[in-house]
């Protein structure tokens, strides 16, 4: 009886020994798991970039666009330019309702590629910098990292050919109820703006103009949006904290992790920001293939929540992905070379750098034209200058911001050739106040100036 | 037996705050982090504005359109055609940028809604009554028994603003007076770029709290608005015209949304429909 006693004692004791360490176990469990917290405060962040996103997001496939078209007159090709129909557009709506039979690599000779380039019997497109196919129109061909960034149109609606201008591969895309009837139509009809040959640079090949070329100068009436609503978009409302650093630069941190540097306000504001997220070794692993990295490059330009309305895909090296507006088919240069969003990849941190201008509204075109000279000519007053040839990496003709004087935000686009260079963009005219024998001295070392 | 009373009464406690804390871990989170947030959120907003009494439309579109910035020229277009209109009494308002004018002969209009609107469609194609008559298109929304709305008609689309307006008053099976505001011939300002499609300026609309709940969308449809002018010219930019219903009041109201950004525009109208 006395042993019966002791042992229901001893398993009370036990019991309410469990009970108790039961208890702190699971408090300091809860105490201590960071995810618990964070998971709802994310949750709730996410769903409210969701609600913003969903206003002005832009599909993946009208970012990824093809920016240039090119028909011949004579057996020579011409950029066309349709003011009426956009023909980027029609190419996108003719593949809209088709589908991929299959992707078939056919040539992969530089000889045979640069033959095709100059083959009359081809409609040509170009995407401004290489792309895949996970991200050709809306087909979502999932784990296709293939690069492509020329599309040759045939007569046949049943198949293209997609080609890489650095590589030289040729792909034969079969297609099933793709459509191009109206882009023929139009671009027979199109305006052949400016005779071209295309010319092999470091990236490709580059749009070089035989003579002398006219671009109309269009205007904009424009606005920025404020330093609080990027705050507000990339680091939320609560938990914020400023300071201003040494060059007066002001950067709002949330968390030590994620952070934004807003520019100087007054007459120095140059409107560019910088949005630094860190995550250690994630983005890494995050991003193992070119397809993802654009797609999640994308999402970031998003997540900033510019205006979309014009930002195409523009650039992509390595790391970096860049973007910018494109009006009437030719992008548009910030400051001195700088692009509207780009974003950078690191193995421990992503860098957003964006631009706040917003083209609000388009002013009519009023006749004034801008007559740029042969590329050729641009390209040879470089090289007489020091620039090494094997360092141009594209030239392209784009648009310079100009402040118009008769109204404070009214701004002018002037066309002007830019070039790649260094792995940096400048208008030709800034490369030539540039030092181009430092340039050259720290490319053979391998690293940049900046 | 104090001693044992006591332990048992710590077991039960601390149970209890077992049972609780489990209940914790296991619960809030979990539910949180499904809340699928990436996709579906068309699906979902559905959803949420069933719950909230909105009615929309069934065959609401999902596709993108194409639409262009417009600008018309600003310019007294009216008062130069003051003299041609010979079959009316027409006064012009300068200020207003409109002309008003009665016919000199009784026109009457009779019959069911077709037959009136085939004599008001005869009778304002006619340049001796109407200037630029042919470029208006009837709108049966903004338009009542007594009054006829007719908006200005172009190549690229209806374009629905006060300043390119046709209004024509019917009073006892007759034409009693007209109004007419005229923009001009617009031209397209840029290429042409792609849209938001329906149900995006309607989810635009919800997420930004423009529609009320009990509310029914009646009809959607992409038209252009006026944006502002500059320069002389008067700036037009797409946007999808909603016709929101009030459930309990019957009254429709029109919004805008900008076409290429989903931003709600800040103007809207409201009248009573009585057709």
């Amino acid at each position: 009886m006395k042993f019966k006693i002791k042992f229901s004692e001893l398993l009370l004791g036990l019991g309410t020994l469990l009970a108790i360490v039961t208890s702190i176990v699971l408090w300091t469990f809860i105490m201590t798991n960071d995810q618990r917290f964070s998971r709802i405060r994310q949750t709730s962040d996410t769903a409210g970039k969701q609600v913003t996103r969903t206003k002005n997001t832009k599909y993946l496939s009208d970012i990824y666009i093809p920016t240039s078209i090119f028909g011949f007159k004579n057996n020579k090709p011409y950029r066309l330019y349709d003011s009426k129909n956009n023909l980027s557009f029609e190419f996108m709506s003719g593949i809209e309702d088709a589908k991929v039979r299959s992707i078939r690599k056919v040539s992969q000779s530089q000889s045979s590629y640069s033959m095709l380039l100059d083959n009359p019997n081809f409609i040509q497109l170009t995407y401004p910098d290489a792309i895949t196919f996970r991200l050709f129109g809306d087909f979502n061909l999932k784990g296709d990292n293939r690069k492509f960034n020329r599309i040759f149109i045939s007569d046949s609606n049943n198949w293209l050919y997609a080609g890489n201008d650095q590589t030289g591969k040729l792909y034969r895309v079969g297609l099933k109820n793709a459509n191009f009837d109206h882009l023929r139509k139009y671009a027979k009809k199109a305006s052949y703006k400016g005779s071209v040959n295309f010319v092999s640079l470091g990236q490709g090949y580059s749009t070089f103009y035989d003579k002398a070329v006219k671009f109309n100068i269009y205007s904009y009436l424009i606005n920025y949006q404020t330093d609080s609503y990027f705050v507000s978009r990339l680091l939320g409302n609560s938990g914020v904290s400023s300071r201003i650093n040494k060059k007066g630069l002001t950067t709002y941190t949330l968390n030590y992790y994620t952070r934004l540097t807003v520019p100087k306000s007054g007459k120095s504001n140059n409107h560019n920001y910088v949005y630094t997220h860190y995550e250690k070794n994630a983005l890494a692993n995050k991003t193992p293939n070119e397809s993802t990295r654009l797609i999640d490059s994308t999402s970031y330009v998003h997540q900033v929540g510019l205006s979309e309305q014009d930002i195409r895909f523009f650039d992509s090296d390595d790391d970096k992905v860049a973007y910018t507006n494109y009006i009437e088919g030719l992008p548009v240069f910030l400051n001195k070379g700088d692009l509207q969003v780009s974003t950078a990849f690191g193995t421990d941190s992503v860098i957003v750098k964006f631009n706040s201008l917003n083209l609000q509204i388009p002013i009519p075109f009023d006749g004034q034209t801008q007559t740029l000279r042969p590329t050729q000519e641009v390209l040879n007053s470089l090289l007489r200058r020091g620039m090494r040839q094997n360092s141009i990496q594209r030239i392209v003709v784009g648009y310079q911001v100009e402040k118009d004087l008769s109204h404070d935000n009214l701004i002018n686009l002037i066309p002007t050739y830019y070039i790649k260079a260094y792995g940096e963009w400048k208008s030709a005219s800034e490369w030539e106040k540039q030092n181009t024998a430092l340039y050259n001295q720290v490319d053979s070392t391998g690293k940049g100036v900046n | 037996m104090d001693h044992r009373r006591i332990e048992w009464l710590f077991l039960i406690i601390f149970l209890l705050i077992d049972i609780y804390l489990g209940i914790e871990i296991l619960r809030s989170p979990v539910s949180l982090s499904s809340i699928d947030t990436t996709n579906g959120s068309s699906a979902s907003i559905r959803q949420e504005m069933r719950a909230d009494g909105i009615d929309l439309p069934s065959n609401l579109s999902e596709k993108t359109a194409t639409s262009y910035y417009l600008a018309a020229k600003n310019s007294d277009y009216l008062s130069d055609k003051l003299s041609s209109l010979t079959q009316v009494n027409a006064s012009y308002s300068k200020s207003q940028n409109m002309i008003t004018a009665t016919p000199r002969s009784t026109v009457e209009v009779k019959g069911n809604k077709k037959a009136i609107l085939a004599t008001l469609k005869q009778f304002k194609d006619d340049e001796r009554n109407v200037p630029f008559g042919k470029n208006y298109s009837y709108e049966e929304s903004m338009s009542s028994d007594e009054t006829y709305t007719f908006v200005q008609d172009s190549e690229y689309g209806k374009i629905y603003n006060n300043s390119a307006l046709l209004t024509i008053i019917v009073k006892d099976h007759k034409i009693s007076s007209y109004m007419i505001s005229y923009l001009g011939t617009v031209k397209p300002v840029r290429e042409l770029q792609s849209t938001i499609s329906p149900w995006h300026a309607i989810r635009s609309m919800y997420t930004d709290r423009e529609l009320a709940n009990n509310s029914r969308i009646i009809k959607v449809k992409l038209a252009y608005s006026k944006l502002t002018v500059v320069h002389g010219s008067t700036i037009l930019l797409p946007t999808w015209l909603v016709w929101v219903e009030n459930k309990n009041s019957k009254n429709i109201s029109l919004k805008r949304v900008n076409a290429f950004t989903g931003q709600v525009l800040a103007t809207n109208t409201t009248y009573s429909i009585n057709n």
